[in-house]
């Protein structure tokens, strides 16, 4: 049954409260997101790697390790024109 | 919602007209949402290698002396070596290294074996390895069934495997076999009083390249000189350069992409006979024009977060990170891509101005486009018209 | 001719644009004046080009030669951006109603007055009163497709009025009511009127000619408007 007229006077004829609830979920998503997103970039700021640093430091070594061992882009210093890289040390030597 | 605040109205309005149009606006959405994700993700991964590199190479030696001969590499006998560099101004530190490749279970690994003694704060809890044992990477305990492990090299040897490194330290220690010096001697069939080659360290690194002449002049020997620089910049950005070619190529596709489902969900026959209908009732372009940027605005915004904390989960989070980096690189070999965050704010910020803005140029050109006309014309592409 | 208040019709000629010069006009040297106040009902066959009279004094369309004034102002030579602007002033009611479909009949209500700068509660309440005075108070968040035709006109008039506008065209605003409804909306418009509004109603509909609510009474035929003496209704 209908409200009467006296109750819908109080009441919102056009409250639109779909919309009301997209708008309030597209803020709260980006604000939510963006201040998620801007902690972790702070607290992982804050961490740096060192560890990984470190132990370049601590073993001299040369290049990190994104290509296998072996490689000439692994031992940048192991490629030189006059040196083929076949007789680094410890490598089986090729026939 | 928060008691007492009350949207705009027109804020109210582009919303409901966006539900109204639902199938348009997830649409938009997510074409915005995977341009960004797709755009963040090549240009986020790659400053973050860049930055990642940079502090990594940081800290290798300037300068890498290698003793050869004609068949190749010689042994550097170490204390000759020490006493021809002492005397050359601007070299700190040099620092005889042991290291080769040897194979192992899975492929060839880096033995490494450390002269100096290791800082406790950089050990962090690992057990220096003793005569007969090693502490290995990730990706070579990744290949080892039990804690033994065989190397091949001029003398094999078989040690025993008593730490691995951490994960995140794998851009350094991925594929690394660390043991004693004279385990590492007897593997590599170097001497005592032998070493790999000699690192160095200068006092000025802008001279790293004046420095080499007198340098290879100071040995009784042939050496080959590597600088730090040469390696590091030509070798990483090689990694990124397909991906990175292919992002150039595809961002401006990706646009005329977006800037055409824009096209198509702002200015539709249905939408100009509504439009007309508006302006007959006292709404003017201007009006228009702002109920379609605040709908973009409300689609747009959400979307462009989404698609950059996408992004930054897949490039900064692992396993996902491992995935993006194969995508990206097309390595085969990787190790914990833990890359630094330095820059990536930034980087975040120009993506989401790089895709925003001309999607908001078009939603405003395309708006005006259909909304300038007079609303007589516009009210007779109603279809009851 | 007064011209300062209300809407005036200066030497109006209208020809639909495309039509050849040597075809005849829709409109031809039409003269008039609404004052504010009153309620003018413009009656004609078929054709006869009443609605076209109704979008030109809306702004909707721009006459072949002649002027229209609105409260002292050329309205009718103005650019496009100040005519859109001027109609915030303007309530129409279309002959075929226009109504969006998809919205409810609450919010239908609300489309003219979202760039007005009212105030979100302030709009409830116009709404709330428009309902009312409509009669379809109990079908406010009924969706506009499940309206009756006579329902849907209702809306079409509230639409037009709840801005409270100064001017109020309306197109056969009463085709599709009862007697009942009819007077209702008759009243309606003459209430507006009465606080100010110039009123301008095209129609067929013999209760209107012969309604009190109506002040004056125009005939258009051959596309000239002329004035039916007070009292007397057209043929």
């Amino acid at each position: 049954m209908r409200p009467p007229i006296a109750q819908l006077n109080h009441q919102c004829p056009a409250p639109c409260r779909g919309a009301q609830r997209l708008l309030a979920i597209a803020i709260s998503a980006s604000v939510l997101l963006g201040l998620a997103a801007t902690a972790d970039l702070t607290l992982r700021s804050a961490r740096q790697n060192d560890s990984a640093n470190s132990w370049m430091k601590a073993m001299t070594l040369s290049a990190p390790a994104l290509w296998p061992a072996g490689s000439p882009m692994r031992h940048p210093e192991t490629l030189h024109p006059g040196v083929d890289l076949r007789f680094s040390a410890g490598l089986v030597a090729a026939p | 919602m928060i008691p007492g605040f009350q949207y705009p109205p027109m804020a109210i309005w582009a919303a409901r007209d966006i539900q109204r149009h639902r199938g348009r606006s997830m649409l938009l959405f997510a074409s915005l949402a995977s341009l960004v994700f797709l755009t963040a993700v090549a240009l986020l991964f790659s400053q973050a290698l860049d930055a990642t590199w940079a502090r990594l190479m940081d800290q290798a030696p300037d300068l890498v002396v290698r003793r050869i001969d004609a068949g190749g590499w010689a042994p550097l006998p170490v204390d000759d070596a020490l006493a021809c560099t002492k005397n050359i101004p601007g070299v700190l530190d040099p620092t005889p290294r042991l290291w080769g490749v040897v194979p192992g279970p899975d492929g060839p690994v880096t033995v490494v074996a450390s002269i100096a003694v290791v800082p406790g704060n950089v050990l962090d809890g690992i057990p220096p390895p003793s005569a007969g044992q090693a502490v290995v990477g990730q990706g070579v305990a990744r290949a080892l069934s039990n804690s033994r492990l065989s190397l091949g090299g001029r003398n094999p040897a078989t040690v025993n495997v008593i730490g691995t490194f951490p994960a995140d330290t794998g851009l350094a220690t991925h594929d690394l076999v660390w043991m004693t010096p004279d385990d590492a001697r007897g593997l590599l069939g170097l001497t005592p009083g032998q070493a790999s080659d000699l690192a160095i360290h200068l006092f000025r690194r802008e001279e790293e390249q004046a420095i080499q002449t007198d340098l290879a002049a100071a040995f009784p020997w042939p050496v080959s000189i590597t600088d730090r620089s040469t390696s590091a910049l030509r070798h990483h950005t090689r990694a990124v350069r397909s991906g990175g070619i292919a992002v150039v190529a595809g961002i401006p596709a990706l646009l005329a992409l977006l800037l055409i489902i824009t096209g198509t969900v702002v200015d539709t026959t249905g939408q100009r006979s509504h439009w007309g209908l508006l302006k007959s009732m006292g709404w003017t372009t201007t009006d228009i024009l702002r109920l379609q940027i605040v709908q973009a605005t409300i689609v747009g915004i959400p979307a462009v977060v989404m698609g950059l904390a996408s992004a930054y989960a897949v490039v900064f989070y692992p396993p996902a990170a491992g995935v993006t980096a194969f995508w990206i690189t097309g390595g085969q070999h990787l190790p914990a891509m833990t890359l630094v965050s330095t820059g990536a704010a930034m980087t975040m910020l120009e993506i989401a101005a790089m895709v925003g803005l001309p999607f908001l140029a078009a939603v405003f050109l395309t708006s005006l486009r259909a909304a300038a006309g007079s609303p007589w014309t516009m009210l007779q592409a109603d279809p009851w018209n | 001719m007064e011209l300062k208040t209300g809407l005036c019709c200066r030497r109006l000629n209208f020809r639909w644009p495309g039509k050849h010069p040597d075809e005849p006009l829709v409109l031809e040297s039409v003269e008039a004046v609404f004052t504010p106040g009153t309620v003018s009902l413009v009656t004609g066959d078929t054709g006869s080009g009443k609605s076209t009279l109704l979008h030109l004094l809306a702004g909707l369309l721009r006459p072949t030669a002649g002027e229209i004034w609105a409260d002292g102002q050329p309205v009718s030579r103005w650019a496009s951006r100040h005519r859109d602007r001027w109609r915030q002033q303007v309530g129409i009611v279309f002959q075929h109603l226009a109504l969006i479909p998809d919205l409810t009949v609450a919010e239908n209500l609300l489309l003219p007055m979202i760039p007005r700068q009212i105030s979100w509660s302030r709009m409830q309440e116009e709404i709330l009163r428009q309902l009312a005075d409509a009669d379809l108070s109990d079908l406010a968040d009924s969706p506009t497709s499940a309206l009756s035709g006579g329902q849907r006109q209702r809306l079409s008039i509230a639409r037009a009025l709840v801005a409270r506008p100064r001017f109020i065209l309306a197109d056969e605003p009463t085709a599709f009511q009862d007697d009942h409804h009819a007077a209702r909306i008759g009243r309606q418009l003459c209430t507006a009127a009465s606080e100010g509004a110039v009123v301008v109603i095209c129609s067929h509909d013999l209760r209107l000619r012969s309604s009190d609510e109506v002040d004056r009474r125009f005939h258009l035929a051959s596309a000239t408007l002329t004035e039916n003496p007070a009292g007397r209704q057209p043929p």
